[in-house]
């Protein structure tokens, strides 16, 4: 025994050096040990350790010695530089932006925290929501659609006994949204209560509720990943301003009053796609869709805006 | 006396009333002399001397539909039909003598008839006299009177009465029916309204007992009234709905040969020489006509239950509204067609008895029953979960106790508002052995309840209509075979698979009404205290 310590010498319990009479009645096979690139000893009658410790380090530096002249190689080589020094441009540039918005590294520290997280959507408890026939949520149709890929909502619809009739509207969309044919995806179940509420429709979350319909898309927009999910754009003033545009056109009483709020909706379309000069629907679309519906007569909604109402409903 | 006998002759010749007038005038002499002998004399012969009014006033003969009776086309009008559009007419009205207040040459009356009233005015005039209007103030509370009287509009508003636009002028009173002078309980007292803490006023209640010992006059409530007509409407919707339905309305034997559920609380009767019981549900019965192909049935009759129990929600005899129906595939195509059915009944009630909820309202205060349709059916699993949440762990295979299925209510109310749902798949442990077990989680049932305001009020299933298995839970239940062999017969020449489930009627009413005791809603309640009436 070498080392520091002592130890008592104790007789051999296993021997490895006598010589193992092998059995005959088998097909030889070649030793599968032997022939591996000259590390391991050329012994036959049992497996022992390599005399020194391989490292594949050593083994990976030792390869790339060897073939240090192939031009594979230095292509390779080359393209990583080339991806590093793009990187680093659009840091450059991502700075740039930083600095011409003002916004301080603080700010934009507090929007990576908010920013939701990616991937299969949350498992939410069932979603309670009492809505006035006389002011149907549009918007869930629409939700319905854009999440086809991302998650089924599953609406069972219930009259509550303060009503004793639907009106056409609401079980146009009743029929549309218990119609609905989902994809395979995960399912959360839409309990929507027609129920004498008012022009606000409520969401019933734990032990309170969640009044008005731009605020129950918000809701909806938070708690699930970011196919609606607003709070990172750029222009996220602007979407709560729409939000709330929205909400004051379906409270809204008089044609005036709704003109001038339909005037600042037709304003921000401009000549964009979409609501908020973006290129993608919003939830700020989704509101203003299911409010101008609600609220107003078609005559009041000029070509530019019907024009957008149709691209809402063909949304995918 | 002199006075009154031109007038009478007059009356003679121009019409037969005289064997009438005769009697009349007989009574009021007794009656005359009664009074005497009771006031001061001077009194009363100024008051023989002046009687304008005789034959006006006084106690009608004992009615027995003689066909002499003169006054057989007289056409009466119902209080709740007085109003402006009959001001300046001359009616006849019968009704309740409901308080009587006399004030010098005056008499107010309030007469009622159910939950009708309208101001009567007595006046002494040229036409009515001042014995008369002493006659009027004397008759006692509760008496049924005959009253021809002018309708006049009122300037204000009589916020007493239901008839707030009109009162009447009295012309004619007669007594058909007097009451005792004194009574066991007071009308005003019975329907004072109960809104609990209220300083300031009477606070005057008719005690439970003390109504149900009188229940002829407690009765007589706006609110009893009200009650039974919705308790009847619950009962007309019932047969109404289900007939629509397709069902076909049986009647079940009451006396049977052997307890069918359980055995511990049925009511034994001599029967000739051997004993019988008092049937505790209709179940088997109705088993049995779907296993003879009548497809849906119902039927509504007494069911009896020997429980010993004195709590607000059980009687001993009560109206059992039942219901089984063959399905196809799955037992939820009954227990939606209930729920349905039960949402009809709801609808039926709020849009035809506006008036009754609203009376019994403004005595028992209560939040107005809410519902949703189609109704909110939940998975027992998530009724124990909303449960949990609130701090009440209930185990899979455990029963909802009463405080749970309270609170349950409670839970649900505020997350769906609604006052009754559906609690699908109970644990199979907790359910009878005829139940079907869930194919696809052993320890469940297809059995659900259903609730009213947090209280349980039908218990229903599919039930096992195979004979074997039917044998195999009997037997795992530790159930005497020997027992239940006509049962288990039933199904043996191939039977449908079936589901149903029962509700009592006054549960359901009294629920739906939100009172607090099952007695407001029997007429003649039977508890294991009480018998009588």
């Amino acid at each position: 025994m070498n080392g520091p310590l002592k130890m008592y010498r104790t007789r051999q319990v296993v021997r490895h050096d006598i010589a193992v009479q092998l059995p005959d009645c088998m097909y030889k096979l070649k030793n599968i040990h032997a022939a591996r690139n000259g590390m391991v000893e050329q012994r036959t009658d049992h497996v022992s350790s390599a005399p020194k410790k391989v490292d594949i380090c050593d083994q990976v530096k030792q390869f790339l010695k060897n073939n240090q002249n192939l031009p594979e190689m230095a292509a390779l080589e080359l393209r990583q530089e080339e991806i590093l020094r793009q990187l680093a441009d659009l840091k450059k540039q991502m700075d740039n932006i930083r600095n011409n918005l003002q916004i301080s590294k603080n700010a934009a520290v507090t929007s990576q925290i908010i920013k939701p997280k990616q991937g299969p959507p949350p498992s939410l408890p069932d979603v309670i929501i009492n809505a006035s026939p006389t002011n149907p949520p549009y918007s869930l149709e629409l939700v319905q659609k854009l999440w086809k890929n991302y998650m089924f909502l599953s609406v069972k619809s219930y009259t509550h006994s303060s009503l004793s009739s639907l009106t056409e509207n609401a079980q146009q969309l009743t029929k549309t949204l218990e119609s609905f044919k989902p994809g395979n995806v995960p399912k959360i179940n839409v309990k929507l209560i027609w129920k004498d509420v008012g022009a606000n429709p409520e969401l019933v979350v734990a032990h309170s509720r969640i009044f008005g319909e731009v605020n129950i898309l918000r809701y909806l927009a938070r708690v699930t990943s970011d196919y609606l999910n607003y709070e990172t754009c750029n222009n996220v003033h602007e979407i709560d301003a729409l939000l709330d545009v929205c909400y004051n056109i379906v409270k809204s009483k008089t044609k005036t009053e709704r003109a001038s709020l339909l005037q600042v909706l037709n304003k921000s379309l401009g000549k964009s796609q979409w609501l908020g000069d973006r290129s993608q629907i919003s939830i700020a679309d989704l509101a203003a869709y299911s409010a101008i519906k609600q609220a107003t007569n078609p005559s009041e909604v000029n070509v530019n805006l019907g024009k957008w109402m149709q691209r809402c409903v063909a949304c995918q | 006396m002199g006075e009154t006998k031109p007038v009478e002759n007059t009356e003679k010749a121009d019409s037969k009333k005289a064997a009438k007038k005769e009697a009349k005038k007989a009574e009021k002499a007794a009656k005359k002399a009664e009074h005497k002998a009771a006031s001061g004399q001077s009194q009363s012969v100024v008051a023989d001397e002046n009687d304008v009014s005789v034959g006006k006033y006084g106690n009608l003969p004992l009615i027995r539909s003689d066909s002499t009776n003169t006054n057989k086309d007289r056409k009466f009008i119902y209080v709740k039909e007085l109003n402006k559009s009959l001001a300046g007419n001359d009616v006849w009205v019968r009704a309740r003598l409901h308080t009587v207040r006399a004030r010098g040459k005056q008499c107010f009356i309030v007469l009622r008839q159910r939950e009708f009233t309208v101001q009567l005015l007595l006046n002494v005039s040229e036409t009515v006299s001042k014995s008369m209007v002493k006659f009027a103030s004397n008759i006692t509370k509760e008496s049924i009177i005959d009253v021809e009287a002018k309708v006049v509009q009122v300037p204000t508003p009589i916020a007493a009465c239901s008839q707030q636009d009109v009162e009447l002028l009295a012309s004619q009173i007669w007594v058909v029916s007097a009451s005792a002078p004194q009574l066991p309980l007071q009308i005003e007292d019975a329907s004072r309204p109960e809104k609990g803490d209220e300083a300031e006023g009477l606070n005057i209640r008719v005690n439970q007992d003390t109504r149900l010992d009188n229940r002829v006059l407690d009765l007589r409530t706006p609110t009893n009234q009200a009650i039974f007509r919705l308790e009847a409407g619950v009962c007309r919707l019932f047969r109404e709905v289900l007939t629509r339905k397709g069902f076909t309305e049986i009647h079940t034997p009451k006396i049977i040969p052997a307890a069918s559920e359980g055995g511990a609380n049925v009511f034994t009767v001599s029967y000739f020489k051997g004993s019988a019981y008092l049937a505790q549900s209709p179940q088997l019965y109705k088993q049995m006509a779907i296993a003879a192909d009548f497809d849906k049935v119902f039927t509504i009759g007494a069911v009896f239950r020997a429980e010993d129990s004195n709590t607000h929600r059980h009687l001993t005899e009560f109206t059992g509204l039942d219901l089984e129906m063959a399905f196809n595939y799955h037992y939820h195509e009954v227990m939606l067609l209930i729920g349905n059915s039960f949402t009809e009944i709801f609808k039926g009630l709020r849009d035809q008895y506006q008036t009754e909820i609203q009376i019994i309202g403004q005595q028992f205060s209560v939040e107005p029953f809410t519902f949703l349709d189609p109704p909110l059916v939940l998975h027992f699993d998530e009724g124990r979960r909303l449960l949990g949440e609130a701090g009440v762990e209930v185990g899979p295979e455990e029963d909802l106790s009463t405080p749970a299925e309270k609170l349950l209510g409670r839970l649900v109310k505020a997350k769906y508002d609604t006052d009754f749902y559906i609690l699908d798949k109970y644990p199979l442990a907790v359910r009878p052995f005829y139940t079907m077990p869930d194919p696809e989680t052993p320890r469940s049932s297809n059995s659900y309840d259903m609730f009213m305001r947090g209280e349980e009020i039908l218990s229903g299933a599919q039930r096992i209509h195979d004979p074997q298995l039917l044998t195999e839970r009997a037997k795992h239940h530790g159930i005497d075979l020997k027992k239940i062999a006509s049962y288990i017969d039933a199904f043996k020449y191939g039977c449908p698979p079936h589901a149903g489930g029962g509700i009592g009627l006054e549960r359901v009413v009294m629920l739906y009404l939100g009172l607090d005791n099952i007695r407001k809603t029997c007429m003649f309640p039977r508890d294991p205290k009480r018998i009588t009436p």
